[in-house]
C-alpha cells in the first residue's frame, strides 16, 4: 500500500493527505479502518509515512510541535466536511453507516436514494442536528458539535422551506441577524442583495408565508439560509413539493445561484435529473450506506450493481 | 389609592383591629354585628368577617388568632368543641379562649304551638302536653331521629302522643290548618313571631341548653373585653326572636337590626347607614377582581414555564399535567377547606386555591400549543443557529400563543366563577352577597351577587378575545 509521506516539510495539509490516502480505492479505506489512522486522527498528531505506521509514542517523540501544528485545522482548508465511520441508530436499528464521506470546498453534491436510505440523516449530521452514535463528523477540521454558532455558518433549508408562519418574509429572513443585533441598515442592504439574487420582488417581503406561492416560499427560505453569508448550503428536497413549471424555473435559478456564489452545496433528492441539473457529484445511498460515489453521468453509464441500475432505469 | 396598598395596610393593622367572626346563619351574623358595633362604639377598630363557615372553622380561626371574637352556644361547646368538659370556662381557658357570660337567651330545641290554641287548652309547658293525648305532633325528621330530640322529650315527660315526621317547611302550614298542634323549632326562630307561636317551657330540662355566649381570644385589649361585657345579659329570648324576624321577615340588614337594639338598650350611636347598591357593588367588584387578578397573574407566571418544561421532557410533563389535573378534580369547597389549616382564612387561601385551579388550563394550553408546532419549523429554527432560549422566545412561544391565550382565558373564566366560593372563608367578593342572599332566602340579593359574577365572566372573555389581536402574531390570524 502506497501512502504519501509528509514530514516536517509536508507538501500538503494533513487532512488532504489522509483523504488521498483513502479515497482511491476501497481496499485502502478498509485498511485505514482496520488500522489506527482514524483514531490517531483524533489526536491530530498522526503522520502517515511511506509504508509504515507510527504509533502515538513515536509520533510525539519524532514530530513534536511543527507537525502537530500542520495537522491542526486551518480555515483555508479545502476539505470542508469529513464524515468518518459515522453511524446513527434509531431505537436499535441502524439508520446510517458506517459512512465515510469527504466534501471539498465549493463542491456541489447530491445525496441520492430512495426513502429511508439515510440521506436526510447524513445531511443533518453535517450541521449537527443529528450527532453520530459512533465515528465522527468534522467541519473545517474540527469535530462538529450541537452548537448554534456552528449552524450559523451552515445554511439549511428543510423540505417545504420551513418558513415561520407568524413572521412575514422579511422577518423570516432577518430573524437570526436581528437576534444577533446586526444594524438594521445592514439588514436592509442585505435583504436587497438577496432579493435581487433569488429574483424575489422587494414587495413580497411584507407577505406572510400563508400568502405566498410554493416557489416564492422556497426562494424566501433560500434567502433566509443565505442571510449570514454562510459558506455551505444544505437542502432537503429543495424542489420536492412544487408543481412542474415552478420546479423547472426554480431549478434554473438555483443552478445559476450556486454557480455565482461558489458555495459548497449538498442537496438531498431522489430525483436523478434534479441531481444532474444542480450538482456535479452524486452519491447514491442505500440502506444507510454509500453505494456509489461519482458523477450523475457515471451513475447512468455504469451503475455499480443491479439495484443501482434499477434506480437509474426507473427515472429514465 | 390602589387596592394593593389597602391590602398591605390591613395586614399591618391586623394586630390593632379586633376581628369578629360569625357563622353562616342569621342569628350568628346579628350577634357578630352586635359585637362589632359594641367594639366600634368603644372607639376600637373592629371588622366583621361575616358568614365565615361552620363551627369548627370559626373555633380554629379563633384559636389561631385569625379572628378575635365570635358568638357560640354552650351546647355546641359541650357537645362538639370541648366534649366531656365539666368546667367549660376552665377547659376553654387552657385553649387560650375566654368564655364570656351568657348574652341572655338560649337557642335550643323547643316545641311550639299556636298562641291561641295553647291558650285555649291551657298549655304553657311541655309537661302540660301529657294531659292532651289527642293532640297531633308533627316534627322534622331530624328532630324525630336525634337522641336529644323527640326520643328524649318523650322519655323525660312520658308523653302519650305518637309524633309524625314531616318536612319543616310544611310544618307551619299544617299547624295553621290544625292538622297538627305542635312543632319542633329553635327557641329563637323568626317563625315564632311570624306565625304567632308560643314556645312551651322545658320545665323538666329535657333539651340541652344552648345559651348564646361570646368567645374571645385571651389577651384581647381590656377596653375590647369591656365593650363585649356590656352585651352580657342584654338580649332576652323575645328580643332575639324579634332581631331574627327583623332580618328574615322584614328584610332589614343585620347591621341595622343590631344598631336598633344597641340604640334602644345601651343608647349607643347608630352605626353608619349601610352602603347603597352602587357602593356595595363597587366594593364587591374590587374584592372579586383582586382575587382573580392576583391568582391568575401568579398562575400565568408559573404555569407557562410548567407547560414548556412538560413539552421539553415528556416524562416530567406527564407528571406535571397529571398533578395539575388532579388538583382540578378536588372539589373547590374541599380545596378551600384544606387551605384553612395552612393559610387560615381570608384572601390568602382563596388566592392559593384559585391559583392552583388556574394551573392546569394554562399549562395544558402551553403544552398543546407547543406540541402542535410542525416539527420542521422547530428544526428550521435550530438549523438557523438560534440558541434554545431564542427558539423558545422567537419561534415556539409566538407559534403557541393562540393556544396559551386560550388556556389563560379558560383559567380566568373558571377563576371568576370559583372566586364566588371564596366568601365561604372570608375572602369577600360577589360570593359574599350570594351567600347572604342564600341565608336570607333573598332572591334579589342572590342576583345582586350572581349577575355581576356572570357579567364579569363575560367581560373577561371579551377582553381576552380583544387581547388575542395584540398577543397572537398577525401571520397566525390570516
Amino acid at each position: 500500500m502506497r501512502v504519501e509521506a509528509i514530514g516536517e516539510d509536508a507538501p500538503f495539509p494533513f487532512h488532504r493527505v489522509v483523504e488521498r490516502a483513502r479515497h482511491p480505492d476501497l481496499q485502502r479505506l478498509e485498511a485505514a479502518r482496520q488500522g489506527d489512522a482514524v483514531s490517531r486522527l483524533d489526536n491530530q498528531v498522526q503522520v502517515i509515512r511511506e509504508d509504515s505506521e507510527v504509533d502515538d509514542a513515536e509520533v510525539s517523540n519524532a514530530f513534536p510541535r511543527r507537525v502537530q501544528t500542520l495537522a491542526t485545522p486551518c480555515s483555508t482548508h479545502p476539505v470542508i466536511f469529513e464524515v468518518i465511520q459515522a453511524v446513527k441508530q434509531y431505537g436499535g436499528a441502524v439508520a446510517l453507516g458506517p459512512v465515510d464521506l469527504f466534501i471539498d470546498q465549493g463542491a456541489t453534491i447530491a445525496l441520492l436514494g430512495t426513502s429511508g436510505a439515510g440521506k436526510s440523516t447524513l445531511l443533518r449530521m453535517l450541521n449537527g442536528l443529528v450527532l453520530p452514535d459512533a465515528g465522527e463528523v468534522r467541519f473545517r477540521g474540527a469535530p462538529i458539535v450541537d452548537a448554534p454558532a456552528v449552524r450559523r455558518q451552515i445554511g439549511y433549508v428543510v423540505q417545504g422551506g420551513g418558513l415561520f408562519p407568524h413572521l412575514d418574509a422579511g422577518a423570516n429572513v432577518a430573524l437570526v441577524a436581528r437576534y444577533l443585533n446586526r444594524p438594521e441598515a445592514d439588514i436592509a442592504k442585505r435583504l436587497d442583495e438577496l432579493c435581487e439574487l433569488v429574483r424575489l420582488p422587494r414587495t413580497a417581503l411584507n407577505r406572510y408565508p400563508s400568502q405566498m406561492s410554493g416557489g416564492q416560499a422556497q426562494r424566501v427560505s433560500l434567502m433566509r439560509a443565505l442571510m449570514l453569508d454562510c459558506e455551505v448550503l444544505l437542502f432537503d428536497e429543495p424542489l420536492g413539493a412544487l408543481d412542474p413549471v415552478t420546479r423547472f424555473d426554480l431549478q434554473q435559478d438555483l443552478r445559476a445561484i450556486f454557480t455565482r456564489l461558489r458555495k459548497t452545496v449538498v442537496i438531498v433528492t431522489h430525483d436523478l435529473r434534479e441531481a444532474q441539473a444542480l450538482t456535479d457529484r452524486a452519491i447514491l445511498m442505500r440502506n444507510g450506506q454509500v453505494l456509489q460515489d461519482g458523477t450523475v453521468a457515471e451513475l447512468i453509464r455504469a451503475p455499480k450493481d443491479e439495484w443501482a441500475a434499477r434506480f437509474v432505469k426507473a427515472q429514465s | 389609592m390602589g387596592r394593593p396598598l389597602r391590602e398591605s395596610t390591613i395586614v399591618i393593622a391586623l394586630l390593632l383591629v379586633v376581628v369578629v367572626g360569625s357563622k353562616q346563619f342569621t342569628e350568628s351574623v346579628i350577634l357578630g354585628e352586635l359585637a362589632t358595633q359594641a367594639l366600634a362604639a368603644q372607639g376600637l377598630k373592629a371588622e366583621h368577617k361575616r358568614e365565615l363557615g361552620g363551627t369548627r372553622l370559626l373555633f380554629e380561626a379563633l384559636r389561631s388568632g385569625q379572628i378575635d371574637v365570635y358568638p357560640e352556644y354552650t351546647g355546641t361547646l359541650q357537645q362538639e368543641l370541648v366534649p366531656g368538659a365539666t368546667d367549660l370556662k376552665a377547659a376553654l381557658d387552657k385553649l387560650g379562649i375566654h368564655l364570656g357570660g351568657p348574652l341572655g337567651f338560649d337557642d335550643s330545641y323547643a316545641i311550639g304551638m299556636q298562641r291561641e290554641v295553647a291558650a285555649r287548652l291551657r298549655i304553657a309547658t311541655i309537661s302540660d302536653l301529657r294531659g292532651h293525648p289527642e293532640l297531633q305532633l308533627g316534627f322534622s325528621n331530624e328532630f324525630m331521629q336525634r337522641k336529644d330530640g323527640w326520643p328524649r322529650v318523650r322519655e323525660v315527660y312520658g308523653l302519650p302522643q305518637a309524633a309524625r315526621g314531616l318536612d319543616h317547611s310544611l310544618a307551619y302550614g299544617a299547624l295553621r290548618s290544625g292538622a297538627i298542634a305542635a312543632v319542633d323549632l329553635y327557641s329563637t326562630d323568626a317563625e315564632i313571631r311570624k306565625n304567632d307561636l308560643i314556645v312551651l317551657r322545658d320545665d323538666q330540662a329535657a333539651f340541652p341548653r344552648y345559651e348564646a355566649v361570646l368567645l374571645s381570644r385571651k389577651g384581647l385589649a381590656p377596653e375590647a373585653s369591656r365593650a363585649l361585657e356590656r352585651l352580657e345579659g342584654l338580649i332576652n329570648q323575645q328580643e332575639m326572636i324579634d332581631l331574627n324576624a327583623r332580618v328574615l321577615i322584614d328584610h332589614v340588614p343585620e347591621r341595622q337590626a343590631a344598631s336598633e337594639l344597641l340604640q334602644r338598650k345601651l343608647q349607643l350611636q347608630p352605626a353608619s347607614a349601610s352602603d347603597g347598591l352602587a357602593a356595595r357593588l363597587w366594593k364587591r367588584t374590587r374584592e372579586h377582581l383582586f382575587l382573580v387578578a392576583l391568582s391568575l397573574g401568579a398562575a400565568i407566571l408559573f404555569a407557562i414555564p410548567l407547560g414548556v418544561i412538560s413539552f421539553r421532557r415528556w416524562r416530567l410533563g406527564a407528571f406535571i399535567l397529571g398533578a395539575t389535573g388532579l388538583v382540578q378534580t378536588i372539589p373547590s369547597l374541599a380545596l378551600l377547606v384544606f387551605m384553612i389549616p395552612l393559610l387560615g382564612i381570608g384572601e390568602g387561601p382563596a388566592i392559593v386555591a384559585l391559583f392552583l385551579y388556574s394551573l392546569l388550563p394554562i399549562a395544558r394550553g402551553t403544552h398543546s400549543g407547543l406540541t402542535g408546532i410542525a416539527p420542521e419549523l422547530i428544526e428550521s429554527a435550530h438549523a438557523l443557529g438560534l440558541p434554545p432560549g431564542a427558539v423558545l422566545r422567537r419561534v415556539e412561544l409566538p407559534l403557541a400563543s393562540r393556544s396559551i391565550l386560550a388556556g389563560i382565558k379558560t383559567a380566568a373564566v373558571i377563576c371568576v366563577g370559583t372566586a364566588t366560593l371564596g366568601a365561604l372563608i372570608g375572602a369577600g367578593g360577589y360570593g359574599q352577597t350570594i351567600l347572604t342572599g342564600i341565608r336570607l332566602a333573598d332572591t334579589s340579593l342572590i342576583l345582586e351577587g350572581a349577575i355581576p359574577a356572570a357579567v364579569l365572566a363575560l367581560v373577561v372573555e371579551a377582553l381576552f378575545n380583544l387581547l388575542e389581536r395584540f398577543v397572537v402574531p398577525r401571520g397566525l390570524r390570516l
